[in-house]
């Protein structure tokens, strides 16, 4: 019986031991915690004057998850607080509404999906008093360069009855046209030429729509193979072939429109007949 | 040559024959590990552009909040390692699931709780996503000591080094299976950035399998039952006690100036999930293969603890990090150099193939330097150490890293959002970016700092080649690792999950 008693004596005291060195393990590694977070945080802190914040960046996450609501809640709360925040920039001078016309898929058929998806958002923003439409960022690029590059004609469709210019250059002076046809996106080409978007221009490699067209046409009609499948899609290649050949065909027409039509040949005036004796004696 | 491959395979497997003896737990903790190591890998894959797209975090946050959560990871393994032993491995799988699960669903379902729950806006729910990532960090540190501690117990000593290769193997294909079968999925049936969300949850119920299968463990069946540990034979490491009695050895030291060299090529370990998704995404493409590209790292890891490993142990340990680390470091090359060049390679025409070229081939040189280093490296720690204070040498082992990582997730943010910013393809395309504003110039400057690592252990060579001469060329500490809770060590918390020894 006293062996017993010794035994969960000592028992208890171990467990006593236990839970001490267990509190103080705790402590150790709050303390721990706390300096090693303190270091990062304030490293964290330190860098902020460095770091790039987009002011759209919680929008932006809402366009991508489609929440209409929440979006149009975010841009009242933050418009109520800037009023300017619909055109708040970010380092790049990207735009909100830039942003929302940007999309960057592989497969041409994910790019008419979110095409679908962001249409709402884009309306949204253009009905939105105060928002620039006109705006470029850094680089040169309107919204519609953005949204051409993504391969979104109904957005484009959009931003081009806001008043976009579709033939309005970048720094290096692509059009939104070159943008579209550089990544095959048949749809935004065509809407585009139907909207007068020149064909002719060159930017300042000297290229023009249909030379980057057919360019990144047979570039990318040899990813086919299986190492690139995974970043080969169908769609894209299809779409590269559709793009030089509208803008073929648009040249064509286009260098044919040139050609003054032949005037009609003018009516030869009848020949009299002493003249017509004349001339006949003359060749004899 | 066929013969040599099949006396690798026919080796390697024929060593599990040891396990079959093993009992039910034993099995029940590696279905355990697979779910967890499921759940983990789902997440670790996207949690940067999760945070990133679905959340709203910005670049520099996303990534130091993943850098936080790979700190308070490491930390709490530090603190509960020896929890297990003191109240059980059944109440610690408790205790880990339910913190990991709360965690995870907060962060799965931040949307949810802060706005429609709790009515928060999306900018105000960040705290509930603050307090889901140090959940989550929270729950996963108990997972690792804790299956580590259950596969010690359920295997005999014969078995147990065996049984260890079994659970690294078993962890690698839950990281190949998780990029193939569970991220790509559902980003490509749920779309790019709802697909996240299910990612991330569909992940959870992975943890909720796990610890489900918690209940059918008995905890008493110890495959040695010497090993049976009273409560006055665990050891409490009070982690700043061990420091302050250590940090005068002069091993400890060494080694100390070992891992601070090592720092710059052991950063790039992380940045596989801190910085390459959005490297893939923004440069290839938001509907790229981002689960099957991760899982080359891993199956690389399959088939060369397969093939290669055996192979290796016949060289030095110094060596063999030196040139793991030379080869890790060197993969980042590929990434650094400017794409255009790789247009000059027949059969590379666009950009996107040029990148994908590049990445794939970092992948898989990174891949075989990590399978020289990572296991040698804990085995350097384990040999630095004196025989009596392997444990507190690994578990130290890990605090220059601790300082490391958050200062990594600062930097690695920084450079995301200047040289790799959301757009840049369409700038790229366009002409506007010259390599020093391109993902390139990211790289380089990873480059730099990760070259530093091989050619200052090469400089110092002398220094580390007479330690480990001195603790001899046996091959015993590879038994030790295992035994003396590798698994704390730092490489086994994160991305090494999927190395081993």
């Amino acid at each position: 019986m006293s062996d017993n008693n010794t035994e969960e004596k000592t028992a208890a005291e171990q467990e006593g031991d236990v839970q001490m060195n267990w509190t103080a393990v705790i402590a150790d590694m709050a303390i721990l915690m706390i300096v090693m977070c303190g270091i990062g945080v304030l490293f964290k802190m330190g860098m902020m004057q460095f770091e790039r914040v987009s002011p759209s960046d919680n929008l932006i996450s809402l366009v991508s998850k489609d929440q209409f609501d929440d979006y149009t809640n975010e841009i009242d709360t933050k418009s109520a607080e800037n009023p300017d925040y619909i055109n708040m920039c970010d380092d790049n001078q990207v735009t909100p509404l830039m942003r929302v016309c940007h999309v960057n898929y592989n497969d041409a058929d994910e790019d008419l999906k979110a095409d679908k998806l962001r249409l709402r958002f884009v309306q949204d923003m253009l009905s939105r008093a105060g928002v620039d439409v006109q705006a470029v960022d850094k680089h040169g690029f309107t919204a519609l360069h953005w949204a051409s590059w993504s391969g979104m004609p109904e957005v484009s469709k959009a931003l081009i009855h806001a008043g976009i210019d579709v033939n309005q250059v970048d720094n290096l002076d692509n059009t939104p046209l070159m943008l579209a046809a550089l990544r095959g996106n048949k749809e935004v080409i065509a809407l585009l030429l139907e909207n007068g978007a020149n064909l002719n221009m060159k930017n300042k490699l000297g290229k023009t729509a249909l030379d980057r067209a057919e360019e990144k046409m047979l570039a990318y009609a040899k990813s086919s193979g299986i190492i690139y499948s995974m970043i080969y899609s169908k769609t894209r290649d299809v779409g590269h072939q559709d793009a030089v050949a509208l803008l073929k065909g648009e040249v064509a027409q286009a260098s044919a429109a040139p050609i003054a039509p032949i005037a009609p040949i003018a009516p030869i005036a009848p020949i009299a007949p002493a003249a017509a004796a004349a001339a006949a004696a003359a060749i004899r | 040559m066929d013969n040599n491959k099949q006396n690798f395979l026919a080796n390697y497997f024929s060593a599990f024959g040891v396990l079959k003896d093993c009992k039910k737990s034993f099995w029940l903790t590696n279905l355990i590990q697979f779910c967890e190591g499921l759940g983990y890998f789902t997440m670790i894959h996207v949690f940067t552009i999760y945070l990133t797209r679905y959340c709203g975090f910005t670049d520099g946050n996303s990534t130091f909040w993943v850098g936080m959560f790979t700190l308070f990871l490491s930390m709490f393994v530090l603190a509960v390692g020896s929890i297990c032993d003191i109240i059980g491995l059944k109440r610690t799988y408790t205790i880990g699931f339910s913190v990991l699960i709360s965690g995870r669903l907060m962060l799965g379902f931040s949307n949810d709780i802060g706005e429609r729950l709790l009515g928060l806006s999306q900018s105000q729910s960040v705290y509930v996503i603050y307090a889901g990532i140090c959940l989550m960090a929270f729950g996963t540190a108990f997972m690792s000591p804790c299956i580590s501690t259950s596969i010690r117990r359920f295997t005999t000593l014969r078995a147990r080094p065996t049984g260890f290769n079994f659970y690294y193997l078993f962890m690698n294909i839950a990281a190949i299976l998780a990029g193939v079968a569970f991220v790509d999925p559902l980003r490509t049936v749920f779309g790019d950035t709802i697909g996240l969300k299910w990612i991330i949850n569909i992940g959870t119920c992975f943890f909720v399998v796990g610890y489900i299968i918690t209940r059918f463990i008995d905890e008493d069946a110890y495959a040695v039952p010497e090993e049976r540990m009273t409560k006055a034979q665990m050891s409490n490491r009070r982690p700043l006690q061990l420091l302050g009695e250590v940090v005068r050895e002069r091993p400890f030291q060494k080694l100390l100036l070992f891992l601070l060299l090592t720092l710059g090529v052991r950063l790039v370990f992380t940045l596989q999930f801190l910085v390459m998704p959005h490297y893939y995404t923004r440069t290839i493409g938001d509907d790229f293969g981002l689960g099957t590209i991760q899982a080359i790292n891993p199956t690389i890891i399959v088939l060369g603890l397969i093939a290669i490993i055996p192979v290796l142990n016949r060289f030095k340990t110094v060596d063999l990090m030196i040139y793991g680390m030379s080869i890790s470091a060197f993969s980042l090359v590929f990434m650094a150099v400017p794409a255009e060049w790789y247009l000059l390679v027949p059969g590379i025409n666009t950009m996107g193939q040029a990148y994908f070229i590049a990445i794939v081939t970092q992948i898989v040189v990174f891949a075989f330097g990590e399978l020289l280093f990572s296991p040698r490296f804990s085995e350097f720690v384990a040999r630095a150490a004196p025989k009596d204070k392997v444990a507190s040498y690994m578990s130290l082992s890990g605090l220059p890293m601790f300082i490391a990582k958050p200062f990594n997730g600062v930097i690695g943010g920084l450079l995301v959002s200047y040289l790799c910013y959301d757009g840049i393809a369409a700038k790229m395309d366009a002409g506007h970016i010259g390599f020093w504003q391109s993902p390139e110039f990211m790289w380089f400057i990873y480059l730099f700092m990760a070259i530093v690592s091989p050619i200052s252990i090469y400089m110092m060579r002398g220094v580390f080649v007479t330690a480990d001469d001195n603790m001899g060329e046996s091959n015993e500490s590879n038994e030790s690792n295992e035994s003396d809770e590798s698994d704390e060590s730092d490489e086994s918390d994160e991305k090494g999950k999927s190395t081993t020894a």
